[in-house]
Order: C-alpha cells, then structure tokens, then sequence
C-alpha cells in the first residue's frame, strides 16, 4: 500500500494538472470547478499535502476568477494577454505546489506579484486612465473596515444584514484600483473565505423571526474575525498564523459544501411579511405548483 | 388535489386581518423559495426514443397552427423543466443510466451567484458585471456542460471560437514589461474589434524571434491565420490588418509620449506574417 503522501501527492498533481489545461485551454469556468475540487480533494489529506492543496486551490481559483472577470467586460477584451500575464504566476504555484515547496512565504510574494498584474486587466477604460497605485489608502480604508467589523459584528446574528459581502465589497473595488500590499491581501483573502462559511452559517441557521442563531455564529465566525483583527494589529502581518488560519477556514467551507452543497437564498422571514405561512399550508403552495407545471406538460 | 387557490384560501382564513398586499407579499415570498423544490418533484414524461420524438416532430406539421404551437410550447417546457431539474438535482444525472447521458462529457455549472461571488465580481460600479456560473459547489459535479436529455433537447451548441490568440513562450517574458504589456494588451483589444467585423476564424500566434548569428537582432511576429478560402481575401485582409494595428501604435504614442520611442521601435521589429496556404 502506497505510503499518504504519495498518495496525496499523486491527486494533488493530476488536480493542478488538470487546472492548468484548462488555463491553458481560456476554458476557466472549468478550471474555476477543478481549483474547487483540489480545496475538496484537501480536506482527504493531511499533513503538508493538505496545505499545499489549499494553497493551489486558493490562487488557481482566484486565477480563474480575475479571467472571467476579465473576459466579461467586452468583447474586446484582452483575456489572452491577462492570461499570458499570469501564466508564470500559475506556473509557479503549480510547480512548487505539485513537488511540496510551497511555504507561506512564498504563496504571499507571489500571490502579491500577481495580484498587481491581474487587477489591471479588470478595470474599466476610465479607471485605467484615471487611477494610480496607493496601497497606503488601501491600507486605511481596510483597517477603518475592520474596525467597523469589528463594532458591527452583532449584525452577524440579522439573517437581513450583508456586513461580511459589503465589507469585501469596499475593499476589493479600492484594491482593484489602488492596488494593496501583501498585508491587506492576507487580509482579503480571510475574510473572503470567511464570507463563504457564514453564508451557510446564515443559510442554515436562521431562525422564523429573521435571526441567526448564534453558536455557530459565536464558534466558527467571531473568533475567526477576533484572529485577524490580532493579525493585522502586527505589521508585517505573521504569514504562518495567517496561512493556518486561510487552510482552516477553506476546509471548514469545504464540509460545509459537503453538507448542504450550494446554499439557496434564504427564505424571507415571516416576521418581516407580518403574515403566517403554517408548514401544511406551504405544502400544499409547493405541491399546488408542482401539478400546474405537470399539467402543462401532459400531451393533450 | 389542492389547488392555488385553495392553498390561498387557506392562507386568508389564517390571516383575517392581513391586507391583501401583506398576504400576497407573503405567498410570493414562499414561492420564490419553493419553486425549486416543486420543480425537483415534478414527474416529467418519460423520454421518448429518438424515432418517436421524429415521428412526432413530423406529425405535428400536419396540426393546424394552433396545436401545432401548443405542441411546441409544451414540447419546449418539458425541455426546460428537465435542464432545471438536472441543475437543481445533480445527483440524479450522476445516476442517469441512459446512453446519452454517458456520451456526454461537458462540464456542469452552478447557476447560482453566491453573495460573495457576487462581491468579488464588484468593484463598486452602479451596474452588475456579469451573472457569472460559479458556485462553491462547482467541482462537484461530473465534467458535462449543460446536460440536456435528449430527445427533449438538442446537443449543445459547441462555442464558435471566431478568435484564438496565443502568445509564444519567447514572448511571455516580455509582458513583465509594463510597456510591452500595454503594447500587447491594446493590440489584443484592437484585433478582437478587427476581426469582430469579419465573422471569420482567426488565428493570432505573437512570438519574438531571434537570429543566432546576430544575437543582438530581435523582431517581433504576429502570425495570422484566418478561414478565408479565398486567397486575394486574405491578401486583403492582411493589409488591412496591418492598417489597423500601425494605427494603433501612432495612436499609442500619442497617448505616452515618453515612450514614443520605444513604441517606434517596437512598430519597426513587428512583423506581420498571414499565413497564405
């Protein structure tokens, strides 16, 4: 029987392998599901696989991400250029990720290098034109986000409230604009993963009166946003405790996709609608609907 | 057997004090919710062998206008409830036996925007990017893009691919370069525009080429390849390509006039080569 690690090894490389073809190929809707699988695939692992799994899933479904970013403002746009761009990036990560070498500190430099090059290529003629790097104000407007996080947290408990999305939201169009240092990157990365988990957190959790329940909550979110307002109290930010940190959470969101695969919306709350929908009688809307639609298939 | 109505009925005896908007709000609120699960339930007409389905097709030009459309009508829900109920239900195609299903080898995507998704996709413009297919549960399904039993549906339609560029490995180096970047960035943005007009195939290969008796003489090579039959076409085309894109570098200099030389000298090594067999 073939020793883990081998074995690991042996799935992590076929997994990158494939995502690779399909960067090649422009084809990134695949690669974005194959960077998915490899974060699935390392939940089976243990150990350094595990890590260096997390760490290409991550940056390969980023990649795809910015490339059909990319691809969706025009049809002119220069996705064949971004994506020669990035290729010695994805080459780099993929290598070093395929033999094991992988180490925090080099996933950050290159994730940083990268970032700067891939950022451009999304941005509206007139942001192109009219915008330089200033990763000092990304930087400002970052920590001022985080504090208000951290104040606004209890918003975390309205199954209403977009607190994680809106934050994500401000930060990424100013860093897609001003560019960021490694730090804010580390930063973004968190939370945007993060945002994954306690979207099945509020999907799962939340309660008739429109409010989330709180021990997962309380367990899986606040101490995860209590470790990255200790991180970023530090400058330069510790890589390590940020990349444990980045693999938990991925995996965390991983089970979680094993447990209920993708999260619908959220049906509204009854409170809010002011009108009481009994269980009884939402089974006979749902199965009143269900024979309409098969009445309308039968042949005449 | 319930109807809507019944269930609505019941919704307004609940609910005596309710207006009519609160109630309605209510109701439809449920349903957005519910839809999906009513479609997963629904039992679909079993699939026709491909002759019946033709035999039908056939027979349904001899209906007058009306049943003719009413068949198609049905014809062409039964189509879409079957692809809602492949993308809400993945398990079961995983478990479809049928010899179509196992022919097929595409990928399959989730519909569904996740908010965080959505947010990434954000960079605070007024309007939405795109309703991009990418979900967190995307890697799960086997590789089929859009499955679509037949005989409901036809095969999916393989993407044209009207332009293909690709940059040779000699050159990748060279988009380290920020200008060389906004060079070959302004260029692809201004063949995609090209060859929109055409509605042609085309084929670009940028490379840099390099002699090995003069190791300081580069020039750089935009090979064209386009599925024009006709060579005095193709001729043409080429010169009209090189039109364009010496324009385009005028046009580049202008806009950076601190590197109007370098521009210059990347417009004097760039060498157009269509390829006329």
């Amino acid at each position: 029987m073939p020793d883990s690690d081998s074995v690991f090894n042996k799935t992590l490389s076929q997994d990158i392998h494939a995502a690779k073809i399909s960067f090649e190929k422009e084809d990134f809707h695949l690669m974005n599901i194959l960077a998915n699988r490899i974060m699935s695939d390392a939940q089976f692992m243990t150990g350094g696989s595990r890590r260096q799994a997390t760490l290409a899933g991550v940056f390969l479904r980023d990649v795809a991400f910015e490339m059909i970013r990319v691809a969706t403002l025009g049809k002119t746009a220069p996705i064949a250029t971004a994506a020669a761009a990035v290729k010695p990036f994805v080459n780099t990560i993929s290598e070093s990720a395929t033999k094991g070498h992988l180490t925090a500190q080099q996933y950050w430099q290159v994730y940083d290098d990268y970032s700067d090059v891939v950022r451009k290529y999304g941005l509206a003629e007139a942001e192109q034109k009219a915008y330089s790097e200033n990763k000092q104000f990304t930087r400002s407007a970052a920590r001022h986000l985080l504090d208000f996080l951290r104040k606004e947290q209890d918003l975390l408990f309205d199954a209403r409230n977009l607190l994680l999305e809106g934050i994500l939201n401000e930060t990424i169009r100013i860093y897609r604009v001003h560019g960021a240092s490694r730090d804010e990157l580390v930063t973004l990365t968190l939370l945007t993963y993060l945002e994954r988990i306690y979207s099945y957190i509020r999907y799962t959790q939340t309660s008739q009166d429109g409010t989330v329940k709180p021990d997962r909550v309380q367990s899986e979110v606040l101490p995860i946003i209590e470790k990255i307002l200790a991180l970023v109290s530090k400058s330069p930010i510790d890589f390590e405790e940020s990349t444990d940190i980045l693999e938990s959470l991925v995996i965390s969101w991983r089970e979680y996709y094993v447990r209920y695969m993708e999260p619908v919306a959220a049906p509204s709350s009854t409170a809010e609608r002011g009108v009481e929908l009994p269980t009884e009688t939402k089974k006979k809307i749902t199965e009143a609907i269900t024979r309409e639609l098969e009445k309308d298939t039968k042949t005449r | 057997m319930v109807t809507m109505l019944d269930a609505l009925r019941e919704v307004v005896s609940l609910n005596p004090q309710a207006s009519q908007e609160k109630i309605s709000s209510a109701v439809i609120g449920y349903l957005e919710s519910t839809v999906a699960e009513a479609i997963r339930n629904i039992s679909l007409p079993p699939q026709e062998s491909l002759v019946k389905a033709a035999l039908e097709r056939y027979r349904a030009r001899r209906y007058k206008a009306p049943r003719r459309r009413s068949v198609g009508t049905r014809n062409a829900l039964v189509e879409e409830l079957y692809g809602l109920k492949s993308t809400l239900n993945g398990h079961d195609y995983l478990a479809n036996t049928s010899e179509e299903m196992k022919k097929w080898n595409g990928g399959a995507f989730s519909d569904r925007l996740t908010p965080g998704l959505e947010t990434r996709l954000s960079s605070g413009k007024s309007t939405m990017l795109v309703q991009t297919q990418l979900g967190p549960g995307t890697e799960n399904r086997s590789l089929r893009k859009q499955q679509k039993p037949s005989p409901y549906f036809s095969l999916p339609e393989v993407q044209d691919r009207s332009f293909h560029l690709i940059y040779h490995d000699s050159f990748v180096g060279r988009l380290s370069n920020p200008l060389f970047e906004t060079i070959s960035r302004a260029l692809e943005e201004r063949l995609r525009e090209f060859t929109e007009t055409t509605e042609l195939d085309w084929d670009f290969k940028i490379s840099e080429e390099s002699d090995i008796e003069l190791p300081g003489w580069k020039r750089f090579v935009l090979k064209i390849s386009v599925a024009a039959s006709d060579f005095e076409q193709r001729l043409k085309l080429w010169d009209e390509l090189d039109v364009v894109i010496r324009q385009l570098l005028t046009e580049l200099s202008k806009e950076h006039p601190t590197d109007t030389e370098k521009i210059s000298d990347f417009s004097r090594s760039l060498f157009l080569r269509m390829d006329t067999a």
